[in-house]
């Protein structure tokens, strides 16, 4: 049999749950080590000359990145990968190539897997990147075209 | 204070913590296991990657937990000692979940806090909530009927979702959450159901926590 333990045990457990919540809610945390958008664009450049794009695609000109946003180490980088993939990936999508050349860029995309983007993706990202690749080897390439709608056609 | 009900004071107040201090390590436990089975990419295969980052039987764990304490716990205060205990469990899961994240992938505290915070900022209302079902799920009329039902509630978008993604995700995710979460209405034998409550029940806590944990889960914690 267990005795009843002082309120003021009580509360102060819930002053401490309530302390901590509210830190949750109410702080920001300390300010990120963001990079400038010139550090970030040198990251996607150096990204870039080691990443074989599809072909007909090249490295855009002007980089998305201005000194009104911060970015976190590495978005350069992550940011370069995730080009790469689209470009295989609407190259993969692209009606007007042949069957096997599609296939042939589909089986470029687990090669994402290898990157720094990829590594470094939250859990859920990751987790959903590896469906829409493997739904995408399967023949779904519903979710595949909505990631990389943003890209375009080829150019 | 005789000195009989100062020694009952102190064995109450050890007791109790004992309980918060064992939550908070299952909760640890839980929340570290969860971020290995989320980023070990080349031990497990995706269905377990996203077992790690499912919500609902996580905290189903907790919950069976809590009620089995609350069990033990005399009637006095204890839907708040039960939110007490819960909280350390749910603030142990999601710190231990992120920290180890954090670590893993080499993260800045400034990285890792602002995908932690409204978690840990939600901990106090929800472990109100969890505690107040809890408690209530001992009880032997409707109302103890409806708790008993709400951890399928909230285990049904899981079980959904994961469920949608392939037969190993079925197996690995959904058919464990729903297990766990069927539990505690298992275990109330010769209870005598109000069938229209626990419907009711499963629809609306069902169609409640698949709009909330839709937008919150951990697995879009970006």
């Amino acid at each position: 049999m267990h005795s009843v333990p002082p309120r003021s045990s009580l509360y102060c457990a819930a002053f401490a749950i309530l302390a901590l919540s509210s830190v949750g809610l109410l702080w920001h945390g300390p300010a990120d080590t963001a990079g400038s958008a010139s550090s970030v664009a040198a990251e996607y450049r150096k990204e870039a000359l080691d990443l074989k794009l599809a072909p007909g695609w090249h490295w855009p000109t002007t980089l998305p990145f201005t000194n009104n946003s911060g970015y976190g180490k590495g978005a350069g980088t992550a940011r370069a990968d995730e080009y790469w993939f689209c470009t295989w990936a609407r190259r993969a999508l692209s009606r007007s190539l042949g069957l096997g050349t599609r296939r042939q860029a589909l089986e470029q995309l687990p090669k994402l897997r290898g990157t720094y983007a990829y590594a470094h993706y939250i859990p859920d990202t990751r987790s959903s990147m590896d469906a829409m690749i493997n739904n995408a080897l399967r023949g779904n390439t519903s979710e595949l075209n909505a990631n990389c709608s943003w890209l375009g056609s080829a150019r | 204070m005789t000195e009989a009900s100062a020694e009952t004071t102190a064995r109450g107040r050890l007791s109790v913590w004992l309980f918060v201090a064992g939550m908070a390590g299952a909760g640890a436990l839980v929340g570290l296991l969860a971020q290995v089975l989320r980023q070990n990419t080349k031990t497990f295969s995706g269905a377990f990657m996203d077992l790690g980052a499912s919500t609902a039987i996580w905290l189903t764990i907790g919950f069976l937990l809590a009620r089995w304490i609350a069990q033990t716990r005399p009637p006095r205060d204890r839907i708040a000692w039960i939110s007490v205990v819960l909280a350390a469990y749910l603030f142990a899961w999601l710190i231990a979940y992120h920290t180890l994240w954090g670590i893993r992938e080499q993260l800045d505290f400034a990285q890792v806090w602002p995908q932690m915070r409204f978690w840990i900022a939600a901990v106090a209302p929800v472990c109100v909530a969890l505690g107040l079902v809890a408690v209530f799920s001992l009880r032997k009329d409707w109302l103890g009927d409806a708790c008993l039902i709400v951890p399928i509630g909230w285990s049904l978008r899981d079980a959904y979702f994961y469920g949608h993604q392939g037969v190993s995700e079925i197996v690995v995710v959904a058919i464990p959450t729903l297990l766990a979460a069927l539990i505690p209405a298992a275990t109330a034998r010769r209870r005598r159901w109000r069938p229209l409550v626990v419907a009711a029940t499963l629809l609306l806590s069902g169609a409640v926590f698949y709009l909330l944990m839709s937008r919150f889960t951990l697995d879009s914690s970006s």
